[in-house]
Formats: structure tokens, C-alpha cells, sequence
């Protein structure tokens, strides 16, 4: 669905923010794309939106350009941006002049997900709502445009506790065999075990590319039983339960893949877990 | 592909986010005239007219383009870069000379009418029945122009770094003027075509009747020319404008 090749991109001349970036991504998945601050996360997704040009190299998604902006091609993707416009509108004055755009646009969805945040008043202002409020109401649009490509920036930023349970949830409903859906943030435990495939970016390229069985087949998460080699654990970190590590796995160890852990021993040991992967 | 359809919802969308504004300069724009025409029998309609052309525009041309946030939610809007550019053209040069237009002719009318209750006088929007319809739309297509790619070249504040353009541009070319006709005034008179002068009263009386004597035309050019330049360079800020559009980015 997504197939970046080559990807350069800088805001000034020779100080280039992504460099040679290659990556592609298919759908039927959730892709959480992770890195440090300032890494390039959101213009990566900008890139894939057409909301920035590349200065060399290409993106395409669904086989068309999203630089040139076809009409088509923006009508089947939606990219949630991390700051909320300032919308003088009602809720459903706001629905009305965008759905159009959308041809698999439901209302009906966009009521329902606006429910589970408890929003039920359709005609109040979104420039009254508050920050975390407004959000939801641009995350339940985005949802309900019912897209093949879902790029959705720092979602959970501004988000209560409960309101990041309920994206979860709808998040797991979007997943569908011909949506991709892609989700950047710096908080990953918002988003651990929801996940299908993980890109981590580094230092302007793509650290790890990899979905989750593979992952589980490469690296092993747990809690140190003192039977590891020192020298082969990646990262470690204590927690109540015990020491945390990240080990390469055996083979055929079974575990559950902790985002936070993969991401911290990703940056530990970079040139190792490189080597994993590549191999 | 370019789709009336989709324009339709382009204009709805556009419409939307500054129709409240709109309506907030209408109603101001007749109050004034009407308070100037009526109450004070200022003739005052097409110097508002212009004033709230330049206020109209600056608030509401590529509005939407001038938040950060807001820039990415219009440039990813499932339309085309012809469509976006349609309907933002549609706004600056039709819809908003018509309504503020309408709005001054009508607080014109509705203070003259005021008038004739007291006095018995009454016209109807006078300033539009002695316009030169010609020149007015051309100096009107210039204005729109101007403003429509200042909108776009100048993201925070187009309107005002717009104009302070243009009011700079104009002061450079005035000075211009000023020092070429100077100039030749001093080789006029160094060529025995005026008296020596002896005090400022003097130089100046002489300046003055150099400048009564030079045809106009010479220095500015007729009316025609004007109009054929300002034709040429609206076309070009209009072309320009589409193209800034195409290649316009949302910064991070």
C-alpha cells in the first residue's frame, strides 16, 4: 500500500531529516511508527500524506503520488495531524461540508464512535470543546471516512486515561484485511498490544521494520531466571516482577512483544538488533 | 479530473469557515454608509467600497491557508489543486466585489432615503450610476489580484504585508517620477527654456508651470496602456497564484 524509496527530505539545504529512507508498508495492519522526539515520525507521515514534497526519491500509496495531490488518492487516505485546527463549527456542520469528500464515509459510524467518547450533542461548537474533546471528534471523523490509509499522529496526546482505552478499542475495530493504519507516538504504552508491525526510526532512517511474529521470532522478552548470558542481553531494565531483558530468542521461546522494552533495547543495542533483522 | 461536483463542495467548504466573518463586514460596511450618506451626507460610497474590498479580501481570500493547522486540513481535502484554486477565485473576484458592492449600495440608498424623509431628496446609489464601469472593473481586477496572491505568497498577515507592499512600491515609483521630471526640469532650464531662479518661491512657481506644460502621457502613459498593463499583470499573479497553490506545503 505504502512504497517509499530512497526518501529524502530537509526543512533547510544539507540538513536533511530522513535520509535514504526505504520502507513499505501493506495493509491489514497496525503500524506503530516509534522514535525519539524531533526524529522525523511526523514528517515522515506528512510525506506519506502529501502534505510535504520529497526532496529526492519517492512515496506512493495505492500506486499514486500523494505530492500531486490527486483528488482520488486524498480522498482514500486520511492523516490526523497531532494539533487540532481551531474550528469555528458545530459537530455536525463540521461532518456535513467534510464527509462528501469521503465516497465510504458513515454517519452512522461517526455517531456511534462520538458515543463511546460519551459526545451525544452534534450541535456544539468544536472551538468551545477542550483540547482532549475536540481531538476525539477528529479521531471519530477520521475513523468514520472509513479510508484504506489511516495516518494518525500523536493520537493519544491530550487524551485521559479512559478516552485512550476507547481509541484503543476502536483502533482494533478499524483493523481490516484492506485498511492500513498508521500510528505515531513517543508514548508507546498507549499503544502496546495493539500493534501488528513496529518502525522505529532513528537519526533519519528506519532503525526496525518488522511485524510482530517476526519480532517474537527474533527477540525474546521476560523476566531474568540467571540463566542468561550476560553479553547476549540487549537491555534490561528492573521492574516489581523482576529483572526486564530483551535476549535474542532461541528459538521457538514464546512471549508477548513489550514495545516499550523493544524500543529502548532498539536504541541499547542498535548495531545488534540490525544485525538480527538483516540477517 | 476536474469535477463540478466536487467544486460544489469545495465552495460549500470554503464558504463555511468564513461565512460568520462575511456577515460580521457586510453589516458593518452598510451601517457605515448608511451613517455617512444618511446622517452625515458624506458621498463617501466607493472610497468604503474599496476600503472594504481591501478588508473583505485580506480576511477572507485562502483564508484557511494562513493556520499551520488548519493549511493541512485543506491542502489533504480530497480536491484537486484546479478545484481548491476555483473556488477561493470565485470567492475574491465574484462573490465578494458583488456582495460588498450590494452592501454599500444599499446602506447608500437606505441613508439617502433617510434623507428624503427629512428632505424630500433622493437617488438611487449614486456612486454606482457615475462609476466609469471600464475603468472600475479593471482598477477592481488589479486590486483582486494583488490581493489574491499576497494571500497566498505572504502566509501570516497576507493582507496587511500585502499592501504595505504596495503602498512601498507605490512611494519607490512616485519618488521615481518625481526625480526624472526633476530632472528634466533642470535641463529644461539649463537649455534657456525658463528664467534663472533666485528663492524657493521661484524655483517652485517655475516647477509649476514645467509641470503644466509636460503632456502627461509622456510620463504615465494613456489610460488604454494602464489598463493593458494592469490586464497583463493580474493574468500573470492569477497564473502564479495556481502554481504557488500546487507546490504549496504544510510546514511541520
Amino acid at each position: 500500500m505504502i512504497e517509499i524509496k530512497n526518501l529524502k527530505f530537509g526543512y533547510r539545504k544539507n540538513q536533511n531529516v530522513l535520509d535514504g529512507v526505504d520502507l513499505s508498508l501493506e495493509p491489514g495492519r497496525i503500524v506503530g511508527l516509534l522514535g525519539k522526539n524531533g526524529v522525523g515520525k511526523t514528517t515522515l507521515m506528512q510525506l506519506m500524506s502529501g502534505v510535504l514534497f520529497p526532496t529526492q526519491g519517492t512515496v506512493t500509496v495505492l500506486g499514486r503520488e500523494p505530492r500531486k495531490r490527486e483528488a482520488e488518492c486524498l480522498s482514500q487516505l486520511f492523516m490526523l495531524p497531532e494539533e487540532m485546527p481551531e474550528v469555528h463549527l458545530s459537530i455536525d456542520k463540521y461532518m456535513k461540508i467534510n464527509a462528501p469528500f469521503y465516497p465510504d464515509f458513515s454517519e452512522t459510524d461517526f455517531v456511534e464512535y462520538l458515543r463511546e467518547w460519551e459526545i451525544t450533542d452534534l450541535r456544539q461548537s468544536l472551538a468551545k470543546l477542550s483540547l482532549g474533546t475536540r481531538k476525539k471528534v477528529f479521531i471519530a471523523f477520521a475513523f468514520a471516512a472509513n479510508t484504506p490509509l489511516l495516518v494518525l499522529d500523536e493520537p493519544t496526546n491530550g487524551l485521559d486515561i479512559p478516552s485512550k482505552t476507547v481509541l484503543r478499542k476502536l483502533l482494533r475495530i478499524k483493523a481490516s484485511e484492506n485498511r492500513l493504519i498508521v500510528v505515531s507516538t513517543h508514548q508507546v504504552r498507549d499503544i502496546k498490544n495493539i500493534l501488528d508491525a513496529v518502525v522505529i526510526l532513528d537519526d533519519t532512517h528506519v532503525l526496525l521494520n518488522a511485524d510482530v511474529e517476526r519480532i517474537c521470532d527474533k527477540l525474546y522478552f521476560g523476566i531474568a531466571d540467571g540463566s542468561e548470558n550476560p553479553d547476549e542481553v540487549l537491555y534490561s531494565e528492573p521492574s516489581v516482577a523482576g529483572t526486564q531483558i530483551v535476549r535474542p530468542n532461541r528459538g521457538g521461546e514464546e512471549c508477548d512483544v513489550d514495545v516499550e522494552l523493544l524500543f529502548n533495547a532498539a536504541f541499547n543495542a542498535k548495531q545488534k538488533i540490525m544485525e538480527l533483522f538483516n540477517k | 479530473m476536474f469535477s463540478f461536483n466536487r467544486l460544489k463542495h469545495v465552495v460549500r467548504h470554503d464558504w463555511t469557515s468564513v461565512r460568520k466573518n462575511y456577515f460580521i463586514l457586510m453589516a458593518v460596511l452598510f451601517m457605515v454608509q448608511l451613517i455617512s450618506s444618511g446622517l452625515f451626507q458624506i458621498h463617501s460610497a466607493r472610497e468604503i467600497f474599496y476600503l472594504g474590498m481591501i478588508i473583505a479580501l485580506g480576511m477572507m481570500t485562502f483564508a484557511e491557508y494562513t493556520d499551520r493547522n488548519r493549511r493541512i486540513g485543506v491542502l489533504l481535502l480530497p480536491a484537486t489543486t484546479a478545484e481548491k484554486y476555483a473556488s477561493q477565485w470565485l470567492l475574491s473576484f465574484v462573490f465578494v466585489p458583488v456582495s460588498v458592492m450590494v452592501a454599500v449600495s444599499l446602506g447608500e440608498t437606505l441613508g439617502v432615503g433617510l434623507k428624503w424623509l427629512s428632505w424630500g431628496q433622493w437617488h438611487w446609489a449614486s456612486w454606482l450610476t457615475s462609476v466609469n464601469w471600464p475603468s472600475f472593473l479593471v482598477g477592481l481586477l488589479g486590486l483582486e489580484s494583488i490581493a489574491f496572491a499576497g494571500a497566498l505568497f505572504f502566509r501570516k498577515n497576507g493582507a496587511l504585508k500585502t499592501w504595505a507592499c504596495v503602498a512601498a512600491y507605490a512611494i519607490v515609483m512616485f519618488f521615481v517620477m518625481i526625480a526624472i521630471i526633476l530632472f528634466k526640469f533642470r535641463h529644461f532650464v539649463e537649455d534657456g527654456g525658463g528664467t534663472m531662479y533666485f528663492s524657493t518661491d521661484e524655483y517652485i512657481s517655475q516647477f509649476k508651470l514645467y509641470v503644466e506644460s509636460v503632456d502627461v502621457g509622456m510620463w504615465w502613459g494613456t489610460a488604454t496602456a494602464i489598463a493593458v498593463i494592469t490586464l497583463v499583470v493580474s493574468a500573470f499573479l492569477q497564473v502564479w497564484t495556481y502554481f504557488r497553490l500546487k507546490e504549496e506545503e504544510g510546514q511541520q
